[in-house]
């Protein structure tokens, strides 16, 4: 215990010269810093080599102002500068990179999914829609060359997925919209709504619940009760 | 041998290495900063400030500058040469704040231990002051010259030379463990002598 304390001492004196490797440095700040004994003896041998260095005089030797800036200190924010860690741990950036990314790559993958999911229900209400039913003069001329060439133009799809994707504030417009798709798409269309429903401004905890329900597989049950009835 | 640049080079990591704690939120790692360069930046600021009570006031504000800037502190430079840096504006700002004439030019760093804010030789004046230096000096020297050979060897190697503790060992043909032994023991000695006069 006692050479223990002594050596600490000795690392603390090579400290001060810059005398020892990286992770003995470390382990002697980490004590020094934690202990009072160590702290003092790092006070004198910091006066030592003021005095030796410098030829202080009596009066500069006398002052100690550590007290009063610690106390200053106390109520002065701690700081966190992301750079230090950064230089310090490096592969911790590292890995915080490598998380965002997979976090992107899942975002991105999600957002192509509900792309083509919307893709197709406009798709197949396009198909399923007599073209009567279109009361706009655009629409109209629309569907007549739809019918005509038996393709659908892109002009069209856009126009109609401008008018049918659903905002996530403005869902009863985008319900009306559904009117002619098939129970199987309404399902779907189901899903994804409760999806934009997520994001309305709920309390956190009901974020939670419905998130908790998606993952335990309990979707289906409660879409009838999250969910607005749909009129034909 | 001696490499003064080395020496430097391992104080600065050493610095840097409390101050990335300091950033990193660990208050406690500037007191040892504190600790280290008090006495040091006081000295300098004698330079520009008379009054050793007035001192340490600007001193004290320096230091919590430094910290309130420190997130800014990438390491470009030494921290010691950052802090001198606020240090001398903090003692220009307090001059001006009581209607006194900051010095025509500043002291350059190197020279700042010798000089005065005018560029003149530090005077030190007062046969008192100088009685006292003189002392607390002479008593580490006669401290030293007390000492034990192998122990007096290695201090005057470190202090005086600037050798390293690879380059003692090898001079002294002994382990680097012994060297940082005979080290720390010659500080201490020293240390226990001169607290009566502190």
């Amino acid at each position: 215990m006692m050479t223990d304390k002594v050596d600490k001492r000795e690392q603390l004196s090579a400290l001060m010269d810059g005398q020892l490797n990286e992770q003995e440095s470390q382990n002697i700040l980490n004590a020094l810093l934690n202990d009072a004994e160590l702290k003092a003896t790092w006070k004198e041998l910091c006066h030592v080599r003021s005095v030796y260095q410098n030829k202080l005089d009596d009066k500069l030797l006398k002052g100690d102002i550590s007290g009063n800036v610690s106390a200053i200190l106390e109520n002065e924010p701690s700081h966190f500068v992301e750079t230090a860690v950064q230089l310090d741990k490096p592969q911790t950036h590292k890995i915080d990179w490598h998380n965002r990314s997979i976090l992107f790559k899942s975002g991105v993958g999600v957002a192509i999914a509900a792309s083509v999911m919307f893709l197709t229900l406009n798709i197949s209400q396009l198909l399923t829609q007599p073209s009567t039913n279109s009361s706009q003069p655009g629409q109209q001329m629309a569907d007549a060359k739809h019918d005509s060439q038996g393709t659908i133009p892109p002009a069209y799809v856009a126009s109609k997925l401008s008018g049918s994707v659903p905002m996530p504030f403005a869902q009863t417009a985008t319900f009306s919209q559904f009117d002619n798709i098939s129970s199987q798409t309404v399902s779907s269309s189901n899903f994804l709504s409760l999806e934009n429903k997520k994001q309305y401004p709920l309390s956190p905890d009901k974020v939670i619940d419905l998130r908790a329900m998606h993952e335990t597989d309990e979707l289906n049950q409660s879409d009838s009760q999250v969910l607005p009835k749909k009129t034909n | 041998m001696g490499d003064t640049t080395q020496n430097n080079n391992n104080d600065r990591a050493l610095d840097y290495e409390l101050v990335k704690r300091v950033q990193r939120g660990d208050k406690k790692a500037f007191d040892l900063l504190v600790l280290k360069y008090q006495h040091k930046l006081a000295n300098v600021l004698l330079s520009y400030i008379h009054d050793r009570d007035e001192v340490f006031d600007v001193v004290q504000e320096s230091f919590i500058k430094a910290y309130r800037y420190l997130p800014e502190f990438r390491g470009d430079s030494a921290f010691y040469s950052w802090l001198y840096r606020i240090g001398v504006n903090t003692a220009k700002n307090h001059i001006t704040a009581q209607n006194r004439r900051p010095p025509k030019q500043d002291v350059d760093l190197s020279d700042a231990d010798y000089m005065d804010g005018d560029g003149r030789l530090k005077e030190n004046s007062g046969p008192e002051k100088i009685m006292y230096t003189e002392q607390i000096y002479h008593k580490i020297e006669r401290t030293i010259d007390n000492l034990p050979d192998e122990l007096k060897m290695a201090i005057r190697l470190r202090e005086n030379e600037g050798f390293n503790y690879d380059e003692i060992a090898q001079v002294m043909e002994c382990p680097v463990g012994t060297v940082r032994s005979r080290i720390f023991r010659a500080r201490k000695i020293i240390s226990d002598e001169i607290k009566p006069l502190l």
